[in-house]
Protein backbone atom coordinates (compact mmCIF):
# COMPACT_ATOMS: atom_id res chain seq x y z
CA UNK A 1 0.00 0.00 0.00
CA UNK A 2 1.17 3.81 -0.53
CA UNK A 3 0.21 5.65 1.82
CA UNK A 4 0.57 9.57 1.93
CA UNK A 5 0.73 12.14 4.68
CA UNK A 6 -2.01 14.39 3.45
CA UNK A 7 -0.79 16.75 6.04
CA UNK A 8 2.48 17.29 3.99
CA UNK A 9 0.86 17.20 0.95
CA UNK A 10 -0.28 20.63 1.47
CA UNK A 11 2.82 22.54 2.67
CA UNK A 12 4.31 24.15 -0.41
CA UNK A 13 5.49 20.93 -1.62
CA UNK A 14 6.35 20.80 -5.60
CA UNK A 15 2.92 19.40 -7.74
CA UNK A 16 3.76 17.28 -10.60
CA UNK A 17 2.01 14.19 -12.32
CA UNK A 18 4.07 10.83 -12.40
CA UNK A 19 4.04 8.36 -15.03
CA UNK A 20 5.19 4.87 -13.87
CA UNK A 21 6.98 2.18 -16.11
CA UNK A 22 7.04 -0.53 -15.09
CA UNK A 23 9.29 -2.47 -17.74
CA UNK A 24 10.05 -1.88 -21.37
CA UNK A 25 9.51 -5.23 -22.91
CA UNK A 26 6.42 -5.30 -25.43
CA UNK A 27 4.28 -7.72 -27.62
CA UNK A 28 4.57 -4.71 -30.01
CA UNK A 29 6.98 -2.79 -31.87
CA UNK A 30 5.30 0.29 -33.27
CA UNK A 31 6.92 2.40 -35.44
CA UNK A 32 6.52 5.14 -33.64
CA UNK A 33 7.59 3.99 -30.01
CA UNK A 34 9.07 6.45 -28.22
CA UNK A 35 10.46 4.39 -25.44
CA UNK A 36 14.12 5.29 -24.77
CA UNK A 37 15.71 1.89 -24.12
CA UNK A 38 15.00 0.77 -27.63
CA UNK A 39 16.98 1.80 -30.90
CA UNK A 40 20.27 2.36 -31.48
CA UNK A 41 20.09 5.41 -29.57
CA UNK A 42 18.86 3.58 -26.91
CA UNK A 43 20.23 5.94 -23.32
CA UNK A 44 19.01 3.82 -21.17
CA UNK A 45 19.96 0.39 -19.37
CA UNK A 46 18.29 -2.19 -21.16
CA UNK A 47 14.98 -3.69 -18.76
CA UNK A 48 13.88 -7.29 -19.72
CA UNK A 49 11.97 -9.84 -17.46
CA UNK A 50 14.63 -11.01 -15.69
CA UNK A 51 16.01 -7.55 -14.31
CA UNK A 52 12.75 -5.92 -14.20
CA UNK A 53 11.79 -4.04 -10.94
CA UNK A 54 9.48 -5.99 -8.44
CA UNK A 55 6.26 -4.21 -7.23
CA UNK A 56 7.76 -4.03 -3.46
CA UNK A 57 10.83 -1.66 -5.01
CA UNK A 58 8.68 0.28 -7.68
CA UNK A 59 5.67 1.16 -4.92
CA UNK A 60 8.75 1.95 -2.29
CA UNK A 61 10.14 4.53 -5.55
CA UNK A 62 6.51 5.81 -5.78
CA UNK A 63 6.02 6.26 -1.86
CA UNK A 64 9.33 8.45 -1.93
CA UNK A 65 7.54 10.38 -4.79
CA UNK A 66 4.27 11.02 -2.70
CA UNK A 67 5.67 12.27 0.06
CA UNK A 68 7.98 14.53 -1.52
CA UNK A 69 5.48 16.37 -3.74
CA UNK A 70 2.32 16.51 -4.28
CA UNK A 71 1.37 14.12 -7.02
CA UNK A 72 -1.84 15.64 -9.05
CA UNK A 73 -2.32 12.22 -10.93
CA UNK A 74 -0.45 8.99 -11.69
CA UNK A 75 0.10 7.39 -14.89
CA UNK A 76 1.10 3.38 -14.94
CA UNK A 77 2.67 2.46 -18.64
CA UNK A 78 5.61 0.57 -19.83
CA UNK A 79 6.51 -1.09 -22.23
CA UNK A 80 3.31 -2.99 -22.42
CA UNK A 81 2.54 -2.97 -18.47
CA UNK A 82 -0.50 -5.71 -19.09
CA UNK A 83 3.25 -8.06 -19.47
CA UNK A 84 4.47 -6.87 -16.24
CA UNK A 85 3.82 -9.02 -13.37
CA UNK A 86 4.33 -6.21 -11.14
CA UNK A 87 1.07 -4.36 -12.68
CA UNK A 88 -1.92 -5.07 -10.39
CA UNK A 89 0.61 -5.26 -7.26
CA UNK A 90 1.35 -1.65 -8.27
CA UNK A 91 -2.29 -1.11 -9.40
CA UNK A 92 -2.83 -2.16 -5.82
CA UNK A 93 -0.78 0.10 -4.01
CA UNK A 94 -1.06 3.58 -5.90
CA UNK A 95 -4.93 3.16 -5.38
CA UNK A 96 -4.63 3.67 -1.54
CA UNK A 97 -2.97 7.12 -2.74
CA UNK A 98 -6.16 8.40 -4.28
CA UNK A 99 -5.00 10.63 -7.30
CA UNK A 100 -6.56 10.16 -10.64
CA UNK A 101 -4.73 7.05 -11.88
CA UNK A 102 -4.83 6.37 -15.65
CA UNK A 103 -3.19 3.28 -17.63
CA UNK A 104 -1.47 3.07 -21.27
CA UNK A 105 -1.49 0.08 -23.08
CA UNK A 106 -1.69 -1.36 -26.29
CA UNK A 107 -4.90 -3.04 -25.18
CA UNK A 108 -4.25 -6.43 -26.74
CA UNK A 109 -3.70 -8.48 -23.34
CA UNK A 110 -6.90 -7.08 -22.05
CA UNK A 111 -9.64 -9.51 -21.47
CA UNK A 112 -13.20 -9.44 -20.46
CA UNK A 113 -11.78 -10.87 -17.21
CA UNK A 114 -9.24 -8.46 -16.96
CA UNK A 115 -11.17 -5.22 -17.97
CA UNK A 116 -13.67 -6.43 -15.26
CA UNK A 117 -10.49 -6.52 -12.76
CA UNK A 118 -9.07 -3.05 -13.85
CA UNK A 119 -12.84 -1.81 -13.48
CA UNK A 120 -12.26 -2.07 -9.68
CA UNK A 121 -9.80 0.68 -9.51
CA UNK A 122 -12.30 3.40 -10.84
CA UNK A 123 -9.43 4.29 -13.00
CA UNK A 124 -9.47 7.81 -14.63
CA UNK A 125 -8.98 6.36 -18.32
CA UNK A 126 -7.46 3.64 -19.96
CA UNK A 127 -5.74 4.74 -22.79
CA UNK A 128 -5.09 2.44 -26.00
CA UNK A 129 -3.89 3.33 -29.53
CA UNK A 130 -5.30 2.65 -32.91
CA UNK A 131 -3.86 3.97 -35.76
CA UNK A 132 -5.95 2.21 -38.60
CA UNK A 133 -9.71 1.55 -38.55
CA UNK A 134 -8.20 -1.58 -40.86
CA UNK A 135 -6.23 -4.14 -40.13
CA UNK A 136 -3.41 -3.71 -42.44
CA UNK A 137 -2.71 0.05 -41.64
CA UNK A 138 -2.99 -0.81 -37.56
CA UNK A 139 -0.66 -3.38 -38.23
CA UNK A 140 1.65 -1.62 -40.53
CA UNK A 141 2.06 1.04 -37.21
CA UNK A 142 2.14 -1.76 -34.87
CA UNK A 143 5.17 -4.26 -36.00
CA UNK A 144 2.08 -6.94 -35.90
CA UNK A 145 -1.21 -8.15 -36.63
CA UNK A 146 -2.91 -7.18 -33.19
CA UNK A 147 -5.75 -4.90 -34.70
CA UNK A 148 -8.26 -7.69 -33.08
CA UNK A 149 -6.70 -8.16 -29.85
CA UNK A 150 -6.76 -3.93 -30.02
CA UNK A 151 -10.31 -3.52 -30.55
CA UNK A 152 -11.33 -6.61 -28.26
CA UNK A 153 -9.37 -5.19 -25.41
CA UNK A 154 -10.89 -1.97 -25.95
CA UNK A 155 -14.57 -3.17 -26.09
CA UNK A 156 -14.52 -4.93 -23.17
CA UNK A 157 -12.85 -2.16 -21.24
CA UNK A 158 -16.34 -0.26 -22.46
CA UNK A 159 -18.22 -3.54 -21.34
CA UNK A 160 -16.70 -3.14 -17.82
CA UNK A 161 -17.41 0.81 -17.88
CA UNK A 162 -13.71 1.66 -17.74
CA UNK A 163 -13.59 5.02 -19.42
CA UNK A 164 -11.77 4.60 -22.39
CA UNK A 165 -9.58 7.22 -24.30
CA UNK A 166 -8.65 6.36 -27.92
CA UNK A 167 -5.20 7.00 -28.75
CA UNK A 168 -4.10 8.24 -32.52
CA UNK A 169 -0.58 8.43 -33.49
CA UNK A 170 -0.71 10.67 -36.38
CA UNK A 171 1.45 9.44 -39.23
CA UNK A 172 2.26 9.93 -42.68
CA UNK A 173 0.83 6.60 -43.43
CA UNK A 174 -2.25 7.26 -41.42
CA UNK A 175 -3.21 10.95 -41.40
CA UNK A 176 -5.63 10.70 -44.51
CA UNK A 177 -7.51 8.08 -42.48
CA UNK A 178 -7.87 9.81 -39.29
CA UNK A 179 -11.78 10.06 -39.40
CA UNK A 180 -12.10 6.66 -40.06
CA UNK A 181 -10.20 6.02 -36.79
CA UNK A 182 -12.17 8.65 -34.42
CA UNK A 183 -15.49 7.02 -36.04
CA UNK A 184 -14.11 3.40 -35.02
CA UNK A 185 -13.20 4.50 -31.56
CA UNK A 186 -16.34 6.28 -31.35
CA UNK A 187 -18.55 3.42 -32.18
CA UNK A 188 -16.35 1.19 -29.61
CA UNK A 189 -17.17 3.98 -27.43
CA UNK A 190 -14.40 5.75 -26.29
CA UNK A 191 -14.86 8.66 -24.07
CA UNK A 192 -12.01 10.77 -25.71
CA UNK A 193 -9.43 10.84 -28.48
CA UNK A 194 -5.67 11.47 -27.87
CA UNK A 195 -4.78 12.65 -31.09
CA UNK A 196 -0.76 12.04 -30.67
CA UNK A 197 1.51 12.99 -33.51
CA UNK A 198 4.64 11.23 -34.12
CA UNK A 199 7.31 12.09 -32.37
CA UNK A 200 10.43 11.16 -33.16
CA UNK A 201 12.04 9.71 -30.18
CA UNK A 202 13.47 6.95 -28.74
CA UNK A 203 12.57 3.84 -31.46
CA UNK A 204 10.87 5.96 -33.39
CA UNK A 205 14.51 8.09 -34.30
CA UNK A 206 15.10 5.34 -36.42
CA UNK A 207 11.78 5.99 -38.51
CA UNK A 208 11.96 9.52 -38.38
CA UNK A 209 12.43 9.80 -42.65
CA UNK A 210 9.13 7.82 -43.64
CA UNK A 211 6.64 8.10 -40.78
CA UNK A 212 7.04 11.64 -39.71
CA UNK A 213 4.16 13.27 -40.90
CA UNK A 214 4.54 16.76 -42.86
CA UNK A 215 2.48 19.62 -42.72
CA UNK A 216 -0.28 18.91 -45.00
CA UNK A 217 -0.60 15.30 -43.22
CA UNK A 218 -1.24 16.91 -40.19
CA UNK A 219 -3.91 19.56 -41.41
CA UNK A 220 -5.50 16.52 -43.39
CA UNK A 221 -5.61 14.72 -39.79
CA UNK A 222 -7.15 17.92 -37.56
CA UNK A 223 -9.55 18.83 -40.23
CA UNK A 224 -10.85 15.13 -40.55
CA UNK A 225 -11.28 14.94 -36.49
CA UNK A 226 -12.58 18.58 -36.34
CA UNK A 227 -15.94 17.53 -37.30
CA UNK A 228 -16.58 14.64 -34.42
CA UNK A 229 -15.23 17.33 -31.87
CA UNK A 230 -17.96 19.47 -33.09
CA UNK A 231 -20.07 16.99 -32.65
CA UNK A 232 -19.15 16.87 -28.32
CA UNK A 233 -16.25 14.25 -28.91
CA UNK A 234 -13.25 15.70 -26.64
CA UNK A 235 -10.12 15.38 -28.63
CA UNK A 236 -6.86 16.61 -27.72
CA UNK A 237 -3.50 17.00 -29.48
CA UNK A 238 -1.40 15.59 -26.76
CA UNK A 239 1.94 16.05 -28.25
CA UNK A 240 2.55 20.11 -28.85
CA UNK A 241 2.94 21.12 -32.23
CA UNK A 242 4.72 24.00 -33.00
CA UNK A 243 2.67 27.35 -33.09
CA UNK A 244 4.47 28.31 -36.30
CA UNK A 245 3.60 25.12 -38.21
CA UNK A 246 0.31 25.98 -38.32
CA UNK A 247 -2.73 27.75 -37.16
CA UNK A 248 -4.32 25.85 -33.82
CA UNK A 249 -7.12 28.02 -33.81
CA UNK A 250 -8.64 26.91 -36.67
CA UNK A 251 -9.30 23.19 -35.23
CA UNK A 252 -11.38 24.29 -32.43
CA UNK A 253 -12.74 22.98 -30.08
CA UNK A 254 -9.44 20.70 -30.86
CA UNK A 255 -7.28 21.14 -27.90
CA UNK A 256 -3.58 21.88 -28.56
CA UNK A 257 -1.11 20.51 -25.73
CA UNK A 258 1.77 22.40 -25.24
CA UNK A 259 5.04 21.12 -23.48
CA UNK A 260 4.72 21.16 -19.94
CA UNK A 261 7.88 20.44 -18.57
CA UNK A 262 9.04 23.33 -16.24
CA UNK A 263 5.22 24.22 -15.13
CA UNK A 264 2.83 22.72 -12.90
CA UNK A 265 1.36 20.62 -15.30
CA UNK A 266 4.81 18.45 -15.81
CA UNK A 267 4.25 15.26 -15.31
CA UNK A 268 7.93 12.90 -14.42
CA UNK A 269 8.69 9.88 -15.79
CA UNK A 270 10.20 7.31 -13.00
CA UNK A 271 11.41 4.96 -14.88
CA UNK A 272 12.04 1.01 -14.06
CA UNK A 273 15.42 1.96 -12.85
CA UNK A 274 14.15 4.18 -10.80
CA UNK A 275 15.57 7.10 -12.47
CA UNK A 276 13.71 9.99 -12.87
CA UNK A 277 13.63 11.87 -16.56
CA UNK A 278 12.04 15.07 -17.97
CA UNK A 279 8.47 12.95 -19.77
CA UNK A 280 8.30 9.92 -20.94
CA UNK A 281 9.39 10.86 -24.58
CA UNK A 282 13.10 12.11 -22.42
CA UNK A 283 16.04 9.74 -22.81
CA UNK A 284 17.97 11.85 -20.55
CA UNK A 285 18.09 11.10 -16.99
CA UNK A 286 17.85 13.47 -13.76
CA UNK A 287 20.32 13.92 -11.37
CA UNK A 288 22.94 11.67 -13.29
CA UNK A 289 20.04 9.49 -12.70
CA UNK A 290 20.02 8.84 -8.97
CA UNK A 291 17.66 6.32 -7.90
CA UNK A 292 14.66 8.05 -6.06
CA UNK A 293 15.38 5.70 -3.40
CA UNK A 294 18.65 7.60 -2.57
CA UNK A 295 18.36 8.60 0.37
CA UNK A 296 20.50 11.49 0.02
CA UNK A 297 18.62 12.79 -2.63
CA UNK A 298 16.26 15.28 -1.51
CA UNK A 299 13.50 14.90 -3.91
CA UNK A 300 11.47 17.86 -3.02
CA UNK A 301 13.94 20.19 -5.05
CA UNK A 302 13.59 18.22 -8.16
CA UNK A 303 10.47 19.94 -9.75
CA UNK A 304 12.19 23.07 -9.46
CA UNK A 305 15.50 22.33 -10.32
CA UNK A 306 17.55 24.14 -12.10
CA UNK A 307 17.79 21.42 -14.39
CA UNK A 308 13.97 21.31 -14.62
CA UNK A 309 13.41 25.35 -15.02
CA UNK A 310 16.22 25.87 -17.30
CA UNK A 311 14.48 23.42 -19.96
CA UNK A 312 12.20 26.03 -20.88
CA UNK A 313 14.94 28.90 -21.44
CA UNK A 314 16.87 26.35 -24.08
CA UNK A 315 15.26 27.11 -27.21
CA UNK A 316 15.92 26.62 -30.30
CA UNK A 317 17.71 29.53 -32.17
CA UNK A 318 15.01 29.56 -34.63
CA UNK A 319 12.46 30.21 -31.81
CA UNK A 320 14.63 32.70 -30.11
CA UNK A 321 12.56 36.34 -29.55
CA UNK A 322 9.25 34.51 -31.02
CA UNK A 323 5.97 35.89 -29.06
CA UNK A 324 4.65 32.57 -28.24
CA UNK A 325 8.12 30.73 -27.64
CA UNK A 326 7.29 30.95 -23.67
CA UNK A 327 4.21 28.80 -24.10
CA UNK A 328 5.41 27.06 -27.70
CA UNK A 329 8.90 26.12 -26.62
CA UNK A 330 9.60 25.25 -30.30
CA UNK A 331 6.72 22.04 -30.26
CA UNK A 332 8.29 18.76 -28.86
CA UNK A 333 11.79 19.11 -26.76
CA UNK A 334 11.75 15.09 -26.52
CA UNK A 335 11.40 15.36 -30.62
CA UNK A 336 14.11 17.61 -31.11
CA UNK A 337 17.40 15.47 -29.66
CA UNK A 338 17.93 14.15 -33.18
CA UNK A 339 20.71 15.88 -32.98
CA UNK A 340 21.79 13.89 -29.87
CA UNK A 341 22.01 14.89 -26.36
CA UNK A 342 24.62 17.44 -25.12
CA UNK A 343 23.79 19.96 -28.05
CA UNK A 344 21.74 22.78 -28.77
CA UNK A 345 17.99 22.16 -29.00
CA UNK A 346 17.49 22.15 -32.45
CA UNK A 347 13.68 22.61 -34.34
CA UNK A 348 10.84 20.07 -33.80
CA UNK A 349 11.20 18.09 -36.56
CA UNK A 350 8.08 19.09 -37.96
CA UNK A 351 9.12 22.51 -38.70
CA UNK A 352 12.97 21.24 -39.67
CA UNK A 353 11.66 19.05 -42.46
CA UNK A 354 11.34 21.92 -44.75
CA UNK A 355 14.70 23.19 -44.02
CA UNK A 356 17.83 21.90 -44.99
CA UNK A 357 19.74 23.55 -42.49
CA UNK A 358 17.91 25.64 -39.33
CA UNK A 359 16.80 29.39 -41.01
CA UNK A 360 18.84 32.10 -39.67
CA UNK A 361 16.91 35.50 -38.13
CA UNK A 362 19.07 36.46 -41.28
CA UNK A 363 17.05 34.49 -43.48
CA UNK A 364 13.80 35.84 -42.23
CA UNK A 365 13.80 39.43 -44.09
CA UNK A 366 14.21 38.31 -47.83
CA UNK A 367 11.45 35.17 -47.45
CA UNK A 368 9.22 37.36 -45.92
CA UNK A 369 5.59 36.17 -46.63
CA UNK A 370 3.96 36.60 -49.58
CA UNK A 371 1.29 34.51 -48.33
CA UNK A 372 -1.84 34.95 -46.38
CA UNK A 373 -1.17 33.18 -43.65
CA UNK A 374 -4.34 33.42 -41.40
CA UNK A 375 -6.45 32.26 -44.49
CA UNK A 376 -4.05 29.43 -44.48
CA UNK A 377 -4.61 26.71 -41.78
CA UNK B 1 -10.73 16.14 -46.76
CA UNK B 2 -7.36 15.26 -48.55
CA UNK B 3 -7.03 18.53 -50.38
CA UNK B 4 -3.54 19.55 -48.73
CA UNK B 5 -2.87 15.98 -49.92
CA UNK B 6 -3.04 16.32 -53.50
CA UNK B 7 0.00 18.81 -53.67
CA UNK B 8 3.31 17.41 -54.86
CA UNK B 9 5.61 17.19 -51.91
CA UNK B 10 7.76 20.44 -53.66
CA UNK B 11 5.32 22.25 -53.59
CA UNK B 12 3.97 21.55 -50.41
CA UNK B 13 7.49 22.12 -48.70
CA UNK B 14 7.56 25.20 -50.78
CA UNK B 15 4.27 26.33 -49.09
CA UNK B 16 5.23 25.03 -45.47
CA UNK B 17 8.29 27.29 -45.84
CA UNK B 18 6.67 29.85 -46.62
CA UNK B 19 3.79 30.08 -43.60
CA UNK B 20 6.18 29.30 -41.28
CA UNK B 21 8.20 31.66 -42.04
CA UNK B 22 5.27 34.09 -41.78
CA UNK B 23 3.97 32.97 -38.73
CA UNK B 24 6.93 33.21 -37.29
CA UNK B 25 7.49 36.82 -38.60
CA UNK B 26 4.00 37.86 -37.24
CA UNK B 27 5.13 36.30 -33.77
CA UNK B 28 8.63 38.34 -33.40
CA UNK B 29 7.00 41.25 -34.37
CA UNK B 30 4.36 40.78 -31.86
CA UNK B 31 7.25 40.17 -29.60
CA UNK B 32 8.76 43.37 -31.40
CA UNK B 33 5.33 45.42 -31.09
CA UNK B 34 4.54 44.72 -27.33
CA UNK B 35 8.13 45.68 -26.27
CA UNK B 36 8.35 49.03 -28.33
CA UNK B 37 4.77 49.58 -27.52
CA UNK B 38 5.55 52.16 -25.60
CA UNK B 39 7.63 54.25 -28.21
CA UNK B 40 4.95 55.03 -30.29
CA UNK B 41 5.97 58.73 -30.28
CA UNK B 42 7.82 59.42 -33.36
CA UNK B 43 5.90 61.10 -36.12
CA UNK B 44 6.62 61.65 -39.46
CA UNK B 45 8.90 58.56 -40.26
CA UNK B 46 8.33 56.11 -43.04
CA UNK B 47 9.62 53.05 -41.45
CA UNK B 48 9.71 50.73 -45.01
CA UNK B 49 7.79 51.39 -48.10
CA UNK B 50 8.66 49.07 -50.17
CA UNK B 51 5.63 47.66 -51.95
CA UNK B 52 3.63 48.68 -54.97
CA UNK B 53 0.37 49.59 -53.66
CA UNK B 54 -2.39 49.34 -55.68
CA UNK B 55 -5.57 50.81 -55.97
CA UNK B 56 -5.98 52.69 -52.89
CA UNK B 57 -3.24 53.99 -52.23
CA UNK B 58 -1.61 55.22 -48.36
CA UNK B 59 -1.56 58.20 -46.75
CA UNK B 60 0.09 58.61 -43.60
CA UNK B 61 0.00 62.43 -42.54
CA UNK B 62 2.42 63.18 -39.56
CA UNK B 63 2.61 59.63 -38.20
CA UNK B 64 4.78 56.99 -38.64
CA UNK B 65 3.95 53.42 -40.52
CA UNK B 66 5.68 50.49 -40.64
CA UNK B 67 5.17 47.60 -43.63
CA UNK B 68 6.20 44.07 -42.40
CA UNK B 69 4.46 42.94 -45.14
CA UNK B 70 4.76 42.88 -49.10
CA UNK B 71 1.79 44.68 -49.47
CA UNK B 72 0.08 46.85 -47.19
CA UNK B 73 -3.13 49.08 -46.70
CA UNK B 74 -4.34 50.33 -49.90
CA UNK B 75 -3.42 47.37 -52.02
CA UNK B 76 -6.95 46.08 -51.84
CA UNK B 77 -9.85 47.41 -51.47
CA UNK B 78 -10.26 50.70 -50.36
CA UNK B 79 -7.12 52.38 -48.61
CA UNK B 80 -5.71 52.66 -45.28
CA UNK B 81 -5.16 56.41 -44.00
CA UNK B 82 -3.50 57.17 -41.11
CA UNK B 83 -3.70 60.63 -39.65
CA UNK B 84 -0.78 61.34 -36.79
CA UNK B 85 -0.56 57.55 -35.98
CA UNK B 86 1.34 54.66 -36.07
CA UNK B 87 0.00 51.84 -38.02
CA UNK B 88 2.15 48.69 -38.91
CA UNK B 89 0.57 46.17 -41.13
CA UNK B 90 1.71 42.59 -41.36
CA UNK B 91 -0.81 41.00 -43.05
CA UNK B 92 -2.87 42.30 -46.47
CA UNK B 93 -6.33 42.21 -45.72
CA UNK B 94 -6.45 45.94 -44.41
CA UNK B 95 -9.68 47.08 -45.95
CA UNK B 96 -10.29 50.87 -45.33
CA UNK B 97 -9.22 51.58 -41.79
CA UNK B 98 -8.90 54.50 -40.11
CA UNK B 99 -6.91 55.20 -37.09
CA UNK B 100 -6.73 58.63 -36.22
CA UNK B 101 -4.04 59.80 -34.09
CA UNK B 102 -3.38 55.97 -33.14
CA UNK B 103 -1.62 52.82 -33.02
CA UNK B 104 -3.01 49.94 -35.03
CA UNK B 105 -1.46 46.73 -35.79
CA UNK B 106 -2.80 43.68 -37.50
CA UNK B 107 -1.32 40.56 -37.59
CA UNK B 108 -3.84 38.39 -39.50
CA UNK B 109 -6.87 38.72 -41.37
CA UNK B 110 -9.65 36.99 -39.21
CA UNK B 111 -11.20 36.16 -42.86
CA UNK B 112 -12.35 39.05 -44.71
CA UNK B 113 -12.00 41.10 -41.45
CA UNK B 114 -9.54 42.92 -40.95
CA UNK B 115 -8.25 43.38 -36.90
CA UNK B 116 -9.52 46.66 -35.62
CA UNK B 117 -10.14 47.37 -39.30
CA UNK B 118 -13.60 49.10 -40.68
CA UNK B 119 -15.23 46.29 -42.23
CA UNK B 120 -19.07 47.69 -41.77
CA UNK B 121 -20.10 45.39 -39.48
CA UNK B 122 -17.60 45.95 -36.46
CA UNK B 123 -17.03 49.43 -36.80
CA UNK B 124 -14.08 49.04 -34.57
CA UNK B 125 -12.25 52.28 -34.30
CA UNK B 126 -8.73 53.11 -32.92
CA UNK B 127 -9.26 56.38 -32.03
CA UNK B 128 -6.15 57.69 -30.35
CA UNK B 129 -5.46 53.98 -29.59
CA UNK B 130 -3.43 50.88 -29.97
CA UNK B 131 -4.35 47.36 -31.19
CA UNK B 132 -2.85 44.30 -31.48
CA UNK B 133 -4.34 41.51 -32.64
CA UNK B 134 -2.55 38.07 -33.74
CA UNK B 135 -5.43 35.54 -33.96
CA UNK B 136 -7.66 36.13 -36.86
CA UNK B 137 -10.53 34.82 -34.44
CA UNK B 138 -10.35 37.17 -31.88
CA UNK B 139 -12.66 40.02 -33.54
CA UNK B 140 -15.26 38.63 -35.91
CA UNK B 141 -17.58 39.63 -37.77
CA UNK B 142 -19.88 41.05 -34.63
CA UNK B 143 -22.66 42.46 -34.85
CA UNK B 144 -21.63 45.30 -32.29
CA UNK B 145 -17.95 47.06 -32.95
CA UNK B 146 -15.16 47.02 -30.80
CA UNK B 147 -14.08 50.61 -29.59
CA UNK B 148 -10.56 51.33 -28.29
CA UNK B 149 -10.46 54.44 -27.49
CA UNK B 150 -6.97 55.71 -26.34
CA UNK B 151 -6.20 52.42 -24.89
CA UNK B 152 -4.50 49.27 -25.64
CA UNK B 153 -5.80 46.11 -26.68
CA UNK B 154 -3.25 43.72 -27.71
CA UNK B 155 -4.89 39.97 -28.59
CA UNK B 156 -3.00 37.20 -29.10
CA UNK B 157 -5.28 33.96 -29.57
CA UNK B 158 -8.35 32.44 -28.72
CA UNK B 159 -11.71 34.53 -28.34
CA UNK B 160 -12.13 36.50 -25.73
CA UNK B 161 -14.71 38.15 -27.14
CA UNK B 162 -16.69 36.93 -29.67
CA UNK B 163 -19.73 38.80 -30.37
CA UNK B 164 -21.34 41.88 -28.50
CA UNK B 165 -19.73 44.87 -27.33
CA UNK B 166 -16.32 45.31 -26.19
CA UNK B 167 -15.37 48.88 -25.47
CA UNK B 168 -11.95 49.11 -24.49
CA UNK B 169 -11.56 52.90 -23.08
CA UNK B 170 -8.58 54.60 -22.32
CA UNK B 171 -7.30 50.81 -20.44
CA UNK B 172 -4.98 48.02 -21.70
CA UNK B 173 -6.37 45.09 -22.52
CA UNK B 174 -4.21 42.27 -23.04
CA UNK B 175 -5.31 38.34 -23.57
CA UNK B 176 -3.19 35.38 -24.36
CA UNK B 177 -4.77 32.29 -25.29
CA UNK B 178 -3.97 30.21 -21.88
CA UNK B 179 -1.68 27.70 -22.08
CA UNK B 180 -2.93 23.96 -22.24
CA UNK B 181 -0.55 21.70 -20.44
CA UNK B 182 -1.08 17.79 -21.15
CA UNK B 183 2.20 16.22 -20.92
CA UNK B 184 2.78 13.34 -22.83
CA UNK B 185 -0.64 11.76 -22.39
CA UNK B 186 -3.91 13.35 -22.44
CA UNK B 187 -4.42 15.24 -19.92
CA UNK B 188 -6.92 14.08 -16.85
CA UNK B 189 -5.99 16.65 -14.77
CA UNK B 190 -7.65 19.52 -16.69
CA UNK B 191 -6.25 22.98 -16.14
CA UNK B 192 -7.94 25.83 -14.75
CA UNK B 193 -8.31 28.38 -17.14
CA UNK B 194 -6.13 31.81 -16.54
CA UNK B 195 -8.48 34.82 -15.00
CA UNK B 196 -8.74 37.65 -17.57
CA UNK B 197 -6.53 40.61 -17.32
CA UNK B 198 -8.37 43.33 -14.87
CA UNK B 199 -8.08 46.06 -16.65
CA UNK B 200 -5.33 48.49 -16.67
CA UNK B 201 -5.08 52.17 -15.86
CA UNK B 202 -5.80 53.87 -19.63
CA UNK B 203 -2.88 55.02 -21.60
CA UNK B 204 -3.35 58.30 -23.24
CA UNK B 205 -4.19 57.97 -26.45
CA UNK B 206 -1.58 58.58 -29.16
CA UNK B 207 -2.03 61.85 -30.82
CA UNK B 208 -0.61 62.75 -34.15
CA UNK B 209 2.62 64.28 -34.94
CA UNK B 210 3.90 66.41 -37.25
CA UNK B 211 4.81 65.85 -40.98
CA UNK B 212 3.24 64.10 -44.06
CA UNK B 213 4.60 61.39 -45.63
CA UNK B 214 3.05 59.67 -48.80
CA UNK B 215 3.62 55.79 -49.30
CA UNK B 216 0.49 55.59 -51.61
CA UNK B 217 2.58 55.20 -54.89
CA UNK B 218 5.94 54.23 -56.35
Amino acid sequence: MVATDKSAASAGQPSSALSIELGYTCNQACAYCYNPSRGSRGALPQITANNAPTADLLLRRVARLLAAWNITSLTVTGGEPLRHPALFPVLDGVAFAGKPLQLITNGTLVTDAVAKRLAEYRLAAVQITLNGATRELHSEHVGRDSFDEAIRGATALVAANVPLTGCIVVTRQNAEHVAAIVELWRGIGAKQIALSRFSPAGMSLERMQSWLPRRRDLLTAFEQAQPFARAGLPISCTVPVPACLLDQSLFAPIEFGQCAIGSPYQEFALGPDGALRLCTLHAGRLAGGRDVLDETWDLATVVNSAEVAEYRSHLPEFCQGCAVAPSCLGGCGASSRYRGDGLPRALDPLVQQYFAVEPSPQLLPSVRARTSVGAEP
Amino acid sequence: MTKHRDKSPEIEAVEARKIILARRAQYMALALVAVGAANNSCGGDVEQDQNAAGVGGSTNTGGMRMCLSMVYGGNNTGSVTSAGGMTPCLNIAVSGGASAGGMRICLSTGGTVAIGGQSGMGNAGGAGGMRICLAGMLITAGAAGRTSSGGMHPCLAGAPSTGGVNSNTGGIKMCLQPPLYTGGQLSTAGNAGNAGNAGNAGNAGNTGNAGTNNNGSS
